[in-house]
């Protein structure tokens, strides 16, 4: 049962992948790219990651996604421009990466190379919650509140820079 | 695993908790008035008030929420001097902000969240707690940096601060992710501290373990790649010109100092806590960076027309001669460092401060030549100019002498003989530059009738400001003894 939901998964997050890459419009390869976030997140519980998976879906296919989309149609920027590439070299350098990444991924997966000595299901517990809440609030608990005034001073950033813009629309 | 709460330790925690606590305060503060010296007196008094802390918990040498952060002397020391350069960049921005029309409340808040990150930054003895310091102080010096932001400049600064910061950001959690793999869990404390990374080090080389492993090398380079970001050690300093520029002046003055004393802090405890077993790794190639540093800051220093863009290559130059008393790994250097930042502190806003009292609204740039003849119009001034650049030169009797000839001092005994003979030779190199400034005021005609008429902006706070900064320089230059025993024994004290 599985085998059947990975390579079902596989297939849709290849699938969406390659149709996010492909495809001319923007919105298209934002909502492929949701898609494909939606399918490893499926492969996160597959690995018994439920935390992971949900963290997968209300924040990169929830919350960063919506805010692309918005950035995307606010701008209007739907139709990619594709005749004026403005770094020349950027495109064969991408190419040229990705066919190394493909390499590298294959000799690793024919070798079988263990990247992680200890064995696997030590690490289980990583993806539950209450595991991640223990450690978050006992030793991690003095980054986590100052985290929170990081977060003020965003927030406290993005008011002063966005209210001077109003302003000086108004002294216009 | 069982849940254990963590032992809440406030008496650690102590300053940048209080300064965060203030700078909330100020926020709510400026909700019901906009009065912004009732802003920045508050803001002072919570200064003064965080420095009492450090005070208090003076001698205490303990670490806290699983050894994430440490209170030790060195650390309070550093702290007393960045709140002393934040106290002292409010006096600046006082009347400055008006003038350029930039009268808003969160200026002040952002300024004391901006420092509570470096106080946190500095007492960090965990990759996590270096990680959040850094991003803290960041986040608040971008919106700083783009607080003139209908200003191109301004804007384009922030712009470019934030996109080489959000890079430099990634490399320092790479770095951190890869020193977290290599290092073995700890259950007792935190897996990421500098204490858990050293114990494992240790352990590992006890047991014949290879520690110059690729990854842990490449994991550490990256973590310095990311706070040599922040110190603009070359050849990451690409930002430091247009951001220094760009920014309003007290910001660059703060920021200067600020972000390379906080930072370099950390590379200290980083090298000499965690990775001292690696010396023979970091230490040349630090010393080939720091020699670059101060090489290329000095010389393309001369080239600048600029004043503002002078100023930030002469800081490039000096985070060289300050990376030298860091990377010497003794408690020699560490006091060395904290003698040339209180040096550098006093001398570098000085000079900021003089370039503040001459920007007047809606002025492009201040140009070398817009110095000449600054004798006739404002004596006292120009004589403070003077004594500012004598010791960014490191000329004898200021303070820059004595933080110059306390760093070479400490490479010296690391054996690092040629690098101090590269910072003697870019100190001479840069006396040149400097001098120039001196010349332009007091030898050269305005180069126009209405540049001779231009007003001079030395307000009271500002006075107040430049007083301390000359007094200071005059104190630690002539009479510098009281202060080197009073670091050297703390700082060598806290090493032991």
């Amino acid at each position: 049962m599985e085998t059947v939901i990975f390579i079902t998964t596989a297939i849709v997050a290849v699938g969406a992948a390659l149709g996010m890459v492909l495809s001319s419009n923007a919105v298209h390869s934002a909502l492929f790219l949701i898609l494909n976030f939606c399918a490893v997140a499926v492969m996160y519980l597959l690995l018994r990651a439920p935390f992971m998976a949900a963290v997968q879906v209300t924040v990169y296919a929830g919350a960063i996604m919506v805010l692309f989309l918005f950035v995307i149609m606010l701008l209007g920027a739907e139709k990619a421009d594709l005749g004026s590439e403005p770094i020349g070299w950027q495109k064969p350098v991408g190419v040229l990466l990705g066919a190394v990444l493909l390499a590298e991924g294959i000799y690793v997966a024919y070798k079988g190379i263990k990247l992680v000595d200890a064995p696997i299901t030590a690490a289980l517990g990583i993806g539950q919650p209450t595991t991640l809440s223990a450690v978050l609030f006992s030793k991690y608990l003095l980054p986590f509140e100052v985290i929170s005034i990081l977060l003020l001073v965003a927030i406290v950033g993005t008011v002063v820079l966005t209210r001077r813009t109003v302003k000086l629309k108004e002294a216009e | 695993m069982p849940f254990n709460p963590p032992s809440i330790d406030l008496t650690v925690l102590g300053m940048p908790a209080l300064l965060m606590a203030w700078g909330m305060l100020v926020l709510l503060i400026d909700l019901f008035t906009s009065n912004q010296r009732v802003l920045a007196t508050v803001s002072l008094i919570g200064l003064i008030a965080t420095a009492g802390v450090g005070l208090l918990t003076w001698g205490t040498q303990r670490t806290a929420f699983f050894d994430m952060v440490v209170l030790d002397n060195f650390g309070t020391v550093v702290n007393w001097i960045l709140l002393g350069a934040t106290a002292l960049s409010i006096l600046l921005a006082l009347d400055y902000l008006p003038r350029q029309n930039l009268m808003r409340g969160e200026f002040y808040a952002l300024l004391l969240f901006a420092t509570s990150g470096m106080l946190l930054l500095v007492q960090a003895n965990d990759l996590v707690m270096i990680f959040i310091g850094v991003e803290l102080l960041s986040i608040s010096l971008y919106v700083l940096t783009g607080f003139a932001v209908p200003r191109i400049s301004s804007g384009e600064a922030a712009m470019k601060y934030l996109l080489l910061g959000a890079f430099a950001a990634g490399f320092l959690v790479y770095g951190i992710a890869l020193i977290y793999g290599f290092v073995a869990a700890n259950d007792a404390i935190s897996s990421t501290s500098l204490t858990a990374i050293s114990q494992d080090l240790a352990a590992k080389q006890a047991a014949g373990i290879a520690i110059n492993d690729p990854i842990i090398l490449t994991g550490l380079g990256f973590v310095l790649i990311a706070l040599g970001f922040k110190v603009s050690m070359v050849p990451f300093h690409a930002w430091t010109p247009d951001v220094y520029e760009g920014a309003p002046t007290p910001i660059t003055a703060y920021m200067s100092v600020t972000t390379k004393g906080a930072a370099l802090v950390a590379i200290i405890r980083l090298l000499t806590v965690a990775f001292a077993a690696l010396r023979p790794e970091w230490q040349f190639i630090f010393a080939i960076l720091a020699a670059l540093t101060m090489t290329y800051g000095n010389i393309v220093a001369i080239a600048q027309k600029n004043l503002k863009r002078m100023l930030a290559y002469s800081s490039i130059a000096h985070a060289g001669y300050m990376l030298m008393g860091v990377l010497s790994a003794s408690p020699l250097g560490a006091s060395a460092f904290v003698i040339y930042l209180v040096a550098y502190a006093l001398t570098n806003i000085g000079a900021f401060a003089v370039l503040t009292t001459l920007e007047n609204r809606g002025m492009a740039a201040l140009e070398l030549q817009d110095l000449r003849g600054l004798y006739r119009r404002h004596p006292w001034l120009s004589v403070a100019m003077v004594i500012f650049m004598f010791s960014l030169a490191g000329v004898p009797l200021t303070a820059g002498f004595m933080g110059k000839f306390a760093v070479f001092q400490a490479a010296w005994d690391a054996d690092l003989k040629w690098l101090v003979l590269v910072g003697v030779l870019t100190s001479v190199i840069s006396a040149f530059f400097y001098l120039r400034v001196t010349v332009q005021m007091f030898m050269e005609e305005p180069v126009s009738a209405e540049a001779a008429e231009r007003p001079v902006f030395a307000t009271a706070p500002l006075v107040v400001g430049l007083t301390i900064a000359v007094v200071g320089i005059i104190i630690l230059g002539v009479v510098p003894s009281q202060v080197l025993n009073f670091v050297n024994n703390t700082v060598v004290a806290a090493a032991r």
